[in-house]
C-alpha cells in the first residue's frame, strides 16, 4: 500500500467513524475529493455500513449520476435492498442488478432501508408526503448540487454527508437576474456545501489527499484546478500506465502528425494540439475536424492502440470506442462533433458538454479547449470547473485542441469584472489564474498542426 | 451566435441595421403610457424630471427643482403619480372572476392589462429604485404621505419586478425591444443606447449607420445624465434655492422652476421624440403568434398584483428564500420557453437554430399513417414523416424535436440516412391525435424546450441546512407588519 493509499485511507476510516458517531445529532459532514479521487467506491462503501444502523437516503444533482451510484451501491452491497426512485423521465440504462428494486411510484419506496434518487425527485416525494424521513442523507456531486435543489431534499434526514469535487463546473441558472442574489443567504445557486458551512460554520470538511483515476503523470496539471493546500498525490506512478500506438506508413502529413499527437499523449498522458491562430466560430470546423479524425485513428485497426495499466501489467488491453471521450463547452461543438464521427464510422464514442461529462471516466479523452478560437475571455469560457471536468476525466491519456491564439487571450491585465457584497467569489479572475497555470502546464506537451 | 455575426457585418456593410426578425415578438399596445426620466447625477433614488403622457402630442412633464429634497420630489411625482395611477389600474375596475390556467382556482381578473413604455432598461430599474422608495412612507403621523404616492410606489415596484419576465410586456424597455429585433455592428454596452439603436436603424440620409450611431450616443437619452447636462442645471439649481429660501411651498416653487423645467424639457423632448419614434416604427411589423399568450400570463400577473394593492398587502422588499427559489426557477423556465417560442413564430429567430443543428429544414417526402409501434398492451399509432432536408441534421437519433407550426407535439428522430443525394431523416409522431405535415410541404423542427415544467412552490419550512441553528423555521411571506384590509 503506498503512503497516499494509507493517508487516503485514514481520512474516508474518519468521515466514516464521524459519520456514524453523529447519526442522531443534527449536522452535516463534508468530503471534497480531487478528481477521481475514489469517491464513487467510498459512497458505496460508507452506504453499506450506515444501512447497518439507520435508514439512509443517497442523492445526486443529475440522472446520470444517479444511474452510476444505484450500479456502484449494488455492486459494493450485493445483499443489500437498494430501492431506486426513478425521476419521471429517468430510465436506467442498464438491467437493475437482482437487489435493485425501482420504485414507481415514488411511494412504494417509503420505509426502504436505501433509497436511491435526484434531490429533485427525492425532494418532490418527500414534498408530496410520499416518502418519509430517514437517518441520513449522502449527497454525491455536492458541489454541482445547488441551493434550490438541495432545500427541497434537506429535510429528508438531520444527518447529512456531503461528497464533491470543489474543482467542477459551479451550478448556474439561465437568467441575468439571478445574479441580485449573489452574496445573499437566499441565493439558490449557491453550492449546496456553501449553504450548509455558512449556516453551521463547525461543519468538518475532509478532504480526500489522492486522486485514482489520474497518475503521477497528470498531477502537474490536475493541481492547478484546486485549492493551493489542497494536498493529493496519485495512486498510480508515473510508470504504470502506456497508451501505445503502431507506426502505421502514412503519407499524408496532417495525418502523420495527427498519429504523432496520439503517440505522444500516450506516452506522457497529455498532449495540447494546437491549430493555426484565429478566430473562429463556436463550432470551428477545423477543430471539429481535427478531433473527429484524432478518435477515428485512436480507433484505428493499423494503429494498434493498446493499453498497459495497473490493473493489466502485461499490457496488450485494445482501446475501444467507449473507453474514448470527447468533451466540448456548447452543445452545437457537440452536435458538430458528434455528426462527424457519425460519419466516420464511429457513433458509439461519446460526445459531451464538460456539464454531463462530470463524474465520468475514460481512457482516452479528447477536449476542445473552452478558450479555442475565442477573441474575448469571458466568464463562461473561462470557467475554471470546465477545463477541470475536460481535463481530468482521463486514465492514460487527455488530448486538449485549440488554436495557438488562445492563449494571448490571457496576456496583459485581466478584465475588470463585478463584486458583490458579501460573496468572496471572483470567477472570471479565478478562471483567468487557473487557466495560466493550466497553460503554463500544457507547455512542454504542445505540438502545432500546420493548415 | 453565427447569424447575430454575419448580420453585424452586413449592418456595416450596408451602413443601417439588419432587422433580426420577421415579426414582432412583443404586444404593443395602440395608447400605452410613455414615461421617460432624467436623475440629478448619481443620485439613484429620485427623479429630476419626468415626462409622461398617452401620445407623442401629449408630453406632461414634471420637475422637481432640487430632486433631493423630499417636499419637491413628492410636490413633483404627484401628478406623475395620479395619471398613473388612473392609467395603470383603469383595466382592474372591470375585474371579473375568471377559472384559472388549466382549470385551476377562480381567480378575479382584469379584462386587459396595462402598457408602460419606456426608453431603455435603465429607466425601468429607476422607475423600480423610486418604487421601493414610496411604496412603503406612512401614510398617517408627522410626515404622513399621500396613498396615491404609495399605491404608485407599489406599481413601480411591481413593474420592476415583472421586467425581467422573459417576453413579458406590461413594462416595455425600447432599447430591449429594438435589440431583439435589429442586429447592427455594435457593443453590447452600445446597443443599451436608444439613440445609437435608432440612429443605426434609421441613419440621416447619406450617413453611414454606424456614424450616425456614434453621434447620436454623445447626448445621453437618460435617466442618467452625463456631466456636461449636469453641470448645465447646477447654476440653476443654487440660483432656485437662494431665491425660494427654503420655501418648499408650492406657490414660492412653481414661479421659480421655468428654468430649471426649460433645462430638462429640452433634454426630454429629444427622448420623448426617438421614443415614439422608435415605438411606431415597431408597431408596424405584425405581432408574433404566440405574443397572446405571453400577454393572458401578464394579465394574470396583474390581476395578482392588483388585488393585493387594493387588500393592502404589503410585499416583502426582499424575497425569503423559498421566494427567491420559486422566483429564480420561474424565470429560468421562462428563458428557455420564450426563446423557443420565438424560433417556431420567426424564421429569422429559427435560422439559428439551424446554423447551431439545433434544427432541421426540408420537403416532407412521404408520410406514414399506418406506422404502429408496441404499447404496454396493444400495438399503438406511431406515425412517421420522411424530411428531405435541404441541409445537414446535426440532431441526435433518439432526439425529441417539434414542428414549428405545432410546437406542443413532440417527434422523435428515428433515423438519419441519404436519399438521392440529400439526408432524409425519419421522424415519428409521438402524440398520434396531432395533425402531421402534408407530402411536398415544407417543415421544420426544432429541439427544445417548449413548455415550462410544474414543480410545487418550495415548502415555507426552511430546512436546518439552510438556516442558522437559531434562526426561524419559517419566514412569512409577507411583510411582519402586514395590514389586511378592514
Amino acid at each position: 500500500m503506498t503512503q497516499a493509499e494509507r493517508r487516503a485511507r485514514v481520512v474516508t476510516k474518519e468521515v466514516q467513524a464521524e459519520l456514524i458517531g453523529r447519526l442522531g445529532r443534527r449536522g452535516a459532514i463534508v468530503l471534497k475529493s480531487p478528481a477521481g479521487g475514489g469517491k464513487s467506491t467510498f459512497i458505496a462503501d460508507t452506504v453499506g455500513r450506515i444501512a447497518a444502523r439507520c435508514r439512509v437516503a443517497v442523492a445526486a444533482p443529475t440522472n446520470e449520476q444517479v444511474y452510476a451510484l444505484v450500479a456502484s451501491i449494488a455492486a459494493a452491497w450485493p445483499e443489500l435492498a437498494i430501492h431506486y426512485v426513478p425521476a419521471q423521465e429517468a430510465q436506467l440504462p442498464f438491467q437493475p442488478p437482482s437487489n435493485v428494486t425501482v420504485c414507481r411510484p415514488a411511494r412504494t419506496a417509503c420505509g426502504a432501508q436505501v433509497i436511491v434518487g435526484t434531490l429533485d425527485k427525492l425532494g418532490d416525494a418527500l414534498q408530496r408526503g410520499d416518502l418519509e424521513a430517514v437517518g441520513c442523507l449522502i449527497v454525491d456531486e455536492a458541489y454541482q448540487a445547488d441551493s434550490a435543489r438541495y432545500y427541497r431534499a434537506a429535510p429528508i434526514a438531520d444527518v447529512h454527508l456531503l461528497v464533491g469535487d470543489p474543482g467542477q463546473i459551479d451550478p448556474f441558472a439561465n437568467t441575468p437576474e439571478a445574479m441580485r442574489y449573489r452574496g445573499l443567504p437566499e441565493d439558490p445557486v449557491r453550492t449546496a456545501v456553501d449553504v450548509v458551512v455558512a449556516n453551521h460554520p463547525d461543519t468538518p470538511v475532509y478532504r480526500l489527499p489522492i486522486t485514482r483515476r489520474l497518475d503521477a503523470r497528470a498531477l502537474p496539471l490536475a493541481r492547478s484546478f484546486y485549492e493551493p493546500d489542497h494536498h493529493f498525490d496519485a495512486w498510480v506512478p508515473a510508470d504504470a500506465r502506456e497508451l501505445s500506438f503502431a507506426t502505421a506508413l502514412v503519407r499524408d502529413r496532417r495525418l502523420r502528425e495527427l498519429d504523432a499527437t496520439l503517440r505522444a499523449a500516450g506516452t506522457s498522458g497529455i498532449a495540447h494540439l494546437e491549430l493555426p491562430p484565429g478566430a473562429s466560430l463556436v463550432a470551428d470546423p477545423e477543430v471539429v475536424d481535427a478531433i473527429a479524425t484524432l478518435a477515428s485513428r485512436a480507433l484505428d485497426p493499423t494503429l494498434a492502440a493498446a493499453m498497459r495499466c495497473e490493473r493489466n501489467p502485461a499490457g496488450g488491453v485494445p482501446l475501444t470506442a467507449n473507453r474514448i471521450a470527447v468533451g466540448a463547452s456548447h452543445k452545437e461543438q457537440v452536435r458538430a462533433l458528434r455528426r462527424a464521427l457519425r460519419e466516420r464510422g464511429h457513433p458509439d464514442v461519446l460526445v459531451q458538454t464538460a456539464n454531463k461529462l462530470q463524474g465520468a471516466e475514460f481512457d482516452l479523452t479528447i477536449c476542445w479547449h473552452p478558450l479555442s478560437g475565442l477573441t474575448d475571455a469571458d466568464v463562461f469560457h473561462l470557467e475554471a470547473g470546465r477545463m477541470c471536468v475536460l481535463a481530468t476525466r482521463h486514465r492514460h491519456a487527455c488530448i486538449v485542441v485549440g488554436r495557438a491564439s488562445d492563449r494571448d487571450l490571457l496576456d496583459g491585465v485581466p478584465p475588470s469584472c463585478e463584486a458583490w457584497l458579501g460573496s468572496d467569489a471572483e470567477p472570471l479572475l479565478e478562471g483567468w489564474d487557473t487557466h495560466r497555470a493550466f497553460f503554463a502546464a500544457l507547455e512542454p506537451h504542445r505540438r502545432l498542426l500546420a493548415a | 451566435m453565427s447569424l447575430a455575426t454575419l448580420q453585424a457585418i452586413e449592418s456595416f456593410v450596408s451602413g443601417h441595421a439588419e432587422r433580426t426578425a420577421m415579426v414582432r415578438h412583443r404586444a404593443l399596445d395602440s395608447q400605452p403610457l410613455m414615461v421617460c426620466a432624467f436623475q440629478l447625477g448619481g443620485e439613484p433614488f429620485s427623479a429630476a424630471a419626468i415626462a409622461w403622457g398617452r401620445s407623442v402630442d401629449d408630453m406632461h412633464l414634471a420637475v422637481a427643482g432640487d430632486p433631493r429634497n423630499r417636499d419637491l420630489l413628492f410636490a413633483a411625482l404627484e401628478p406623475f403619480a395620479r395619471d398613473f395611477c388612473a392609467y395603470f389600474e383603469a383595466p382592474w375596475a372591470h375585474a371579473q372572476v375568471e377559472a384559472g390556467p388549466r382549470g385551476g382556482g377562480m381567480q378575479l381578473l382584469a379584462p386587459t392589462s396595462p402598457q408602460i413604455v419606456v426608453p431603455n432598461r435603465q429607466t425601468v430599474m429607476l422607475l423600480g429604485r423610486l418604487g421601493r422608495r414610496l411604496r412603503f412612507l406612512p401614510t398617517d403621523g408627522p410626515q404622513p404621505a399621500d396613498p396615491i404616492i404609495v399605491r404608485h410606489g407599489a406599481h413601480l415596484a411591481f413593474l420592476r419586478e415583472h421586467g425581467p419576465v422573459a417576453g413579458q410586456q406590461l413594462i416595455v424597455d425600447l432599447d430591449g425591444l429594438l435589440d431583439e429585433h435589429w442586429g447592427m455592428a455594435l457593443n453590447a454596452t452600445e446597443r443599451s443606447n436608444l439613440a445609437a439603436l435608432d440612429a443605426f436603424i434609421e441613419p440621416p440620409a447619406g450617413v453611414h449607420g454606424h456614424l450616425a450611431a456614434a453621434q447620436a450616443e454623445l447626448e445621453p437619452l437618460g435617466p442618467r445624465p452625463d456631466a456636461e447636462q449636469d453641470a448645465r442645471v447646477e447654476p440653476l439649481i443654487q440660483d432656485f434655492h437662494r431665491r425660494r429660501k427654503g420655501s418648499t411651498s408650492p406657490r414660492v416653487v412653481e414661479s421659480l422652476l421655468s428654468p430649471i423645467r426649460e433645462h430638462y424639457r429640452e433634454l426630454l423632448e429629444r427622448t420623448w421624440e426617438t421614443s415614439w419614434r422608435c415605438l411606431e416604427r415597431e408597431r408596424g411589423w405584425p405581432q408574433a403568434r404566440h405574443v397572446p399568450e405571453r400577454m393572458e400570463a401578464d394579465r394574470r400577473e396583474y390581476s395578482f398584483h392588483m388585488e393585493g394593492v387594493e387588500a393592502q398587502i404589503r410585499r416583502r422588499s426582499r424575497r425569503t428564500m423559498p421566494q427567491a427559489i420559486a422566483h429564480v426557477r420561474k424565470l429560468s423556465d421562462a428563458e428557455s420557453v420564450v426563446a423557443t417560442q420565438r424560433a417556431a413564430d420567426d424564421p429569422l429567430k429559427m435560422v439559428d437554430l439551424i446554423a447551431s443543428g439545433q434544427a432541421i429544414i426540408g420537403i416532407v417526402d412521404r408520410i406514414d399513417l399506418g406506422h404502429t409501434i408496441l404499447g404496454p398492451s396493444r400495438a399503438v399509432s406511431r406515425p412517421l414523416a420522411y424530411l428531405r432536408l435541404d441541409g445537414e441534421c446535426f440532431l441526435d437519433i433518439g432526439e425529441v424535436v417539434h414542428w414549428d407550426q405545432q410546437p406542443q407535439k413532440s417527434y422523435e428522430v428515428r433515423s438519419i440516412g441519404t436519399r438521392g443525394g440529400r439526408e432524409e431523416v425519419c421522424l415519428m409522431l409521438e402524440n398520434p391525435q396531432a395533425s402531421l405535415p402534408e407530402a411536398g410541404e415544407r417543415a421544420c423542427f426544432f429541439a427544445g424546450d417548449v413548455k415550462s415544467r410544474f414543480t410545487p412552490s418550495p415548502s415555507r419550512d426552511i430546512p436546518w441546512t439552510h438556516r442558522t441553528p437559531e434562526a426561524q423555521a419559517e419566514t412569512p411571506d409577507l411583510e411582519d407588519n402586514e395590514e389586511q384590509a378592514a
